[in-house]
């Protein structure tokens, strides 16, 4: 039980290596969630500490000014797009069922910003007024989306989204801090034309005005509900180290692992350990 | 009787002695490294690091680069203390190694490596500019059964 106790997941872990066993750790963690760690596209968790070095591929401040790492995080001063290197596991996947999970900050989201785009694909806010924002899949230059009242008050939010690949503005969900948000209008029907550039073949995450993001999840499939509220409440959960070195004592005087058992579905996700007697 | 485990610490091993100009231009699996030779990380040495499964990481900046950079952790494995993997990256020390003159004398948390194979060597490679002078420290830790 230290795993929760302890609280680990509340603390952005620093950088550490081999890179081996961090994915390792990281594809662990994600089957005791019951998520498939082949649908993990992309995690950018920003590690700490201090003022972070740049070390996405190729550099994601290096290609992409006026963005930087600061505090544990990617900060966007102002309108910037980051432009994430070309990867086959995301350059390969075309429109289809996602869910994203992103902390942000996002002082001052406006019309247009995009949490991510890819080629005939992106995820954005199509339109707002009032703060109350549409956030919608631009699919081929049309769009489908639901409005929702979501102000954004300057603190560090868990936005998650789960799209289920279709054509139906219902077909996305959006929350906020791990608790589903009913649309305004569930029947609304939002068309469009795409502003944005459909033609780039490159996975960009931004275009955001004063944004502080801290970490980023993508991954290829539609998460459940309860698996997007562990993540949004502990959003370095998958980065802790796996199996935990935590041992207590048994009805015989000898210490025993604890054995943690995880099944598909954080619903069923069961404890268990050796009681020794 | 109750048991407990601890974290135990060995005693640290200086992994790397860069008394030497770390060239930037190079990385570990270069011939024109500049670096020290590391010290091996052998976990079946009770003078070293028997039986650790991590070592906690610092790196002392003597004399820092001209100008502000990035350093970053390299290992390269080995099972029979013979045959070794070429150097591979591990990951970046969290910090900026501010420039020297200012950041002289600076010890940075270089973060944690998790050893998986039997010998291990640990370097330093420094990435926008050269570090003068500087030495990386492995502390090993392992859980022990008290």
């Amino acid at each position: 039980m230290s795993f929760f106790l302890r609280q680990l997941w509340k603390q952005k872990p620093s950088m550490y290596g081999p890179v081996s066993a961090v994915q390792r750790d990281i594809f662990l963690n994600a089957e005791r969630c019951g998520i498939d760690p082949g649908s993990i596209a992309l995690y950018l968790p920003m590690w700490g500490p201090g003022n972070q070095q740049d070390y996405g591929p190729g550099g994601l401040t290096g290609i992409n000014s006026g963005v930087k790492y600061q505090e544990n995080g990617l900060y966007y001063t102002t309108d910037n797009t980051i432009t994430y290197p070309a990867h086959p596991a995301i350059n390969n996947y075309g429109p289809g069922p996602f869910t994203v999970i992103t902390q942000m900050n996002d002082i001052d989201i406006t019309y247009d910003d995009y949490i991510f785009q890819k080629e005939y694909f992106s995820l954005r806010i199509i339109s707002s007024s009032s703060r109350q924002f549409s956030f919608g899949i631009d699919l081929y230059g049309q769009d489908i989306g639901n409005t929702y009242s979501y102000q954004p008050e300057g603190s560090l939010d868990s936005l998650a989204f789960v799209y289920d690949g279709g054509s139906s503005s219902s077909g996305l969900k959006f929350y906020r801090n791990g608790v589903f948000q009913t649309p305004n209008d569930p029947t609304e029907v939002i068309g469009g034309t795409a502003t944005q550039d459909d033609s780039a073949e490159i996975f960009v995450i931004g275009n955001l005005t004063k944004t502080f993001m801290t970490s980023f999840l993508y991954v290829k499939a539609e998460l459940e509900y309860s698996q997007i509220a562990l993540l949004s409440d502990h959003p370095y959960i998958l980065l802790q180290r796996n199996p935990q070195r935590r041992y207590f004592v048994s009805a015989t005087g000898l210490p025993t692992p604890v054995n943690l058992a995880g099944v598909p579905g954080f619903n069923s996700i069961t404890w268990s350990w050796e009681s020794g007697a | 009787m109750a048991n407990e485990v601890w974290v135990k610490s060995l005693t640290t091993i200086t992994a790397q002695d860069n008394t030497a100009i770390l060239d930037a231009t190079y990385d570990p699996n270069s011939a024109s490294y500049t670096g020290g030779t590391p010290t091996v990380i052998d976990q079946s040495s009770g003078e070293n690091a028997a039986g650790a499964e991590m070592v906690n990481l610092e790196l002392l900046v003597t004399q820092g680069a001209a100008t502000d950079c990035t350093a970053e952790i390299w290992s390269s494995e080995s099972e029979d203390g013979t045959n070794y993997t070429e150097y591979k990256y591990s990951h970046t020390v969290g910090d900026t190694i501010i420039q020297t003159t200012d950041g002289d004398g600076n010890r940075y948390d270089a973060g944690l490596y998790v050893l998986k194979a039997k010998y291990t060597k640990l370097v330093v490679n420094s990435s926008d500019d050269d570090i003068d002078d500087c030495t990386l420290y492995a502390t090993p830790k392992l859980p022990e059964i008290q």
